[in-house]
């Protein structure tokens, strides 16, 4: 769940959070894009793969500007309003015939709970730093939520059938 | 929570360049990354880790770490990991497999390891499901799951493998679900850290032959218990659940099984060399 106010306790520890997210969304859409290539949706894949890379870009500059720690903590330290991380995109949520517009709908629904992550803790918190802080992440997700609307209009949304497969794995 | 309690190991340094061939959707990409956050957490390096599965969609585990990794014969995951882990009591020994590997064909495998309680863990990751063979009903199978292969179903009462790990001995029973990777990787820390032998039952959807199990995402909640000592309580507990209660169920006390004393202990050079010319 999110973080509760007394949770957030400084600069480092908001820091560890906004990397292991970063982080986390780097490396699930690189393996999202994996699983896709695997299947042959070189469509999907590619967009996941670049996904990945701005994710990860994003992970370094919160280590090379911030001086955010690359060291994970334990999994059960992190204290999200979800299952996992919000930028995470659910593996559940896969299937191999989705096209791209599918897929920028769940990276859209993703940055948008990063977005609503920082603002709650911006919201929540009594320090003027971590405010500060937050607020500026949560301008950067602002902004990928903007570009990621931008990418779902040069894709058509998917056709009636769109999972139809007509060499499916067994018929029923 | 402090940063101070930060891994210096990553899930990564857990992860194979194999990528993973399941169907995407699959719960096993969940399941691996807990196992890999586990591994993480744990802190034992991959060179001292050794992971074993028998056959099937989530046997293929091993391939996909970093570690050590015996990919072995269909349903005998145990007897391996058994093995390796009482001559290498050095390693830290991870079973991983599926419902119809551990419960089915391994099933006999599987009461002599809870009984046995050598210390070593195993991940079961249960869809309810023989997925790479394309479908059919295995022992956890609902009755009336009705399929082309299998039509108005198999009428047969399904295998309950925690309350048979319980009778047999299993000294940490848990269980877990694939869409929570976090607590999945949680529950394997403690069952490794737990002496003895460690099963957790993940429930993992099979998106492919069982689309209906996405619906397990809505259906699974924490138990509503803390988890007890008493196998009677645990197993009565577990028979009379929704089968969706999620944590650790069982803590036994039970000592791991130790090799007799006085046992001469054989060198690994000296047993290569009997398959050396």
């Amino acid at each position: 769940m999110n973080p509760p106010k007394a949770a957030i306790a400084d600069r480092a520890e908001l820091l560890a959070y906004a990397y292991a997210m970063e982080n986390e969304a780097a490396e699930r859409y690189q393996d999202l894009a994996d699983q896709m290539f695997a299947c042959n949706n070189d469509d999907v894949a590619e967009l996941f793969a670049r996904l990945a890379a701005i994710e990860a870009k994003h992970a370094k500059e919160l280590v090379e500007v911030h001086g955010a720690s690359p060291a994970p903590m334990a999994p059960g330290a992190y204290r999200w309003d979800s299952l996992e991380s919000p930028e995470n995109l659910p593996f559940a949520e896969m299937h191999y015939l989705m096209v791209p517009h599918q897929a920028l709908q769940l990276a859209l629904a993703a940055e948008r709970r990063a977005l609503l992550f920082y603002r709650d803790i911006a919201e929540q918190t009594d320090s003027d730093d971590i405010r500060a802080l937050a607020s500026e992440f949560a301008a950067e997700e602002a902004e990928h939520v903007r570009i990621v609307e931008e990418w779902l209009e040069r894709y058509p949304p998917a056709d009636n059938g769109w999972d139809e497969d007509m060499d499916p794995p067994m018929s029923h | 929570m402090t940063v101070e309690a930060a891994c210096p190991l990553t899930a990564r340094d857990y992860k194979s360049d194999y990528k993973p061939v399941w169907c995407p959707g699959c719960g096993d990409f969940s399941v691996l990354l807990a196992i890999t956050k586990a591994l993480a957490e744990v802190g034992r390096p991959p060179e001292e880790v050794a992971v074993v599965s028998g056959i099937g969609c989530s046997s293929r585990v091993p391939a996909y770490t970093n570690c050590y990794g015996f990919h072995g014969v269909h349903g005998r995951a145990l007897p391996l990991a058994t093995g390796l882990k009482l001559t290498r009591p050095d390693l830290l020994v991870l079973a991983a497999g599926g419902d119809g590997d551990g419960y089915s064909i391994g099933g006999n495998h599987f009461m002599h390891a809870c009984r046995r309680n050598v210390d070593l863990t195993y991940v079961v990751m249960d869809n309810q499901v023989y997925g790479m063979t394309k479908g059919q009903p295995s022992p956890t199978t609902s009755p009336e799951w009705d399929s082309a292969l299998v039509p108005g179903g198999t009428g047969l009462r399904p295998f309950h493998p925690l309350v048979i790990a319980l009778a047999a001995g299993a000294n940490f029973v848990a269980r877990s679900f694939s869409g929570d990777p976090n607590g999945t990787a949680e529950l394997i820390v403690e069952a490794i850290r737990h002496p003895g032998f460690s099963l957790i039952e993940v429930l993992s959807p099979c998106v492919t032959f069982r689309p209906e199990e996405r619906e397990w995402a809505k259906q699974v909640h924490p138990a509503p218990v803390e988890p007890t000592d008493d196998r009677g309580r645990a197993a009565r507990r577990v028979l009379t659940d929704d089968g969706f209660n999620i944590g650790v169920l069982y803590r036994g006390r039970r000592r791991p099984y130790q090799p007799p004393f006085g046992q001469a202990q054989v060198e690994v050079a000296e047993f290569e060399a009997e398959f050396l010319p």
